[in-house]
């Protein structure tokens, strides 16, 4: 197979294993970009990762990175495209499908029961970052800033990330 | 917590498509750091107010269940339900494609060169500030699940999820009967 076919076959077999968001399925990415197909370097892949930090949108978009590395442009196209494509459209289709059964009570009932559980996921991520993004005093406060910011202050997101993206350079060399 | 922002939208007509677009937008340019999902509620519950926060915990269970990467199920849910599949395609394009660019512009430097400590400590700033965008978030969020019961439900999660590392489906197992009982109990 070409190098763009496999980038395609493994990104978009690697995207139906992530249930739970993306971070799950850093691991078999590593296995299969670094060991198997020897695309990028363990280093490498762990600098795309950080550079997917530091860029918006999903975290995933660190795929490009690897298939630019193994194929130039068309190669993170292919790797984009089968990473997002395929699970983006079974969203869709399943909003579309959801949306039919508008206001009939079993639709309610499933509203309220997904609400708590959806509160819980989204809480332990909160764990995840934490322990990812706090390791200090600096981290911290940062953090604590930026939860007094965005939660009371009212203020947007993307300000108090750019603030502590600045207090970071300044004072976590 | 009082005074914690945390507004009831009011059913409104669904937005145009060119909203959808600049929403989306915005977010893809503007979502640094983990815990993306924050930005999606500030922007579409709290400023635009186009979904309640129970209408949000309902998407993004789906999008979480369902399997891919969340953010990228999120727009396409949220997409397709504001605008149709044109809204879909759009809203993922829009979330995905402003951080895709930049992501190879960085990734181009980097292979030629650029060492990545460059980055290493705006990024360790940008990561603990969205940590406290991700809890600000599920702090407004809990409107959408309101009674002990809940509360209870969302710590199991919490605890199975977070701190004991349990794969997401034996979390579902777990969780999902006493939630569906509760929210059965609650709406006869």
């Amino acid at each position: 197979m070409s190098v763009v076919g496999e980038l395609a076959a493994v990104f978009g077999r690697v995207s139906l294993l992530a249930f739970g968001g993306g971070l799950g399925i850093l691991p078999e990415m590593e296995r299969q970009a670094v060991e198997a197909h020897r695309w990028v370097t363990h280093r490498e892949f762990v600098d795309a990762w950080a550079l997917s930090q530091v860029t918006p949108g999903p975290g995933m978009l660190m795929v490009l990175v690897i298939g630019f590395r193994a194929s130039g442009l068309v190669g993170a196209l292919v790797a984009g495209l089968a990473m997002f494509g395929p699970t983006a459209t079974l969203a869709a289709v399943i909003a579309d499908r959801w949306g039919r059964l508008g206001g009939r009570l079993i639709v309610a009932v499933l509203r309220t029961t997904l609400a708590p559980v959806a509160l819980g996921l989204l809480a332990a991520g909160c764990y995840t970052l934490v322990r990812l993004g706090v390791d200090g005093p600096g981290t911290a406060l940062i953090a604590l800033g930026a939860l007094v910011a965005v939660g009371w202050g009212g203020l947007s997101p993307a300000l108090v990330v750019a603030a502590g993206a600045i207090l970071g350079l300044a004072a976590l060399r | 917590m009082s005074g914690f922002l945390a507004p009831e939208a009011v059913p409104g007509p669904r937005p145009s498509l060119v909203r959808v677009v600049q929403a989306f937008l915005w977010i893809g340019c503007v979502s640094f750091g983990g815990g993306r999902t924050a930005y999606f509620q500030d922007e579409l519950v709290v400023r635009r107010r186009w979904l309640t926060n129970e209408e949000f915990l309902e998407a993004v269970a789906l999008a979480q269940v369902l399997p891919g990467p969340t953010v990228g199920n999120l727009a396409a849910y949220l997409g397709q339900r504001f605008a149709g599949a044109l809204g879909a395609v759009l809203a993922v394009a829009c979330l995905t494609v402003p951080g895709g660019l930049m992501i190879l512009a960085l990734g181009w430097l980097y292979f030629r060169g650029m060492p990545a400590t460059i980055i290493v400590p705006l990024g360790r700033g940008v990561s603990a500030a969205s940590v406290g965008l991700a809890i600000a978030a599920v702090i407004r969020l809990r409107e959408g699940a309101r009674g002990l019961g809940a509360y209870l439900i969302a710590g199991l999660v919490f605890g199975l999820f977070g701190p004991l590392h349990w794969p997401i489906h034996w979390v579902l197992v777990a969780s999902l009967p006493p939630a569906f009982g509760l929210a059965w109990r609650s709406r006869r």
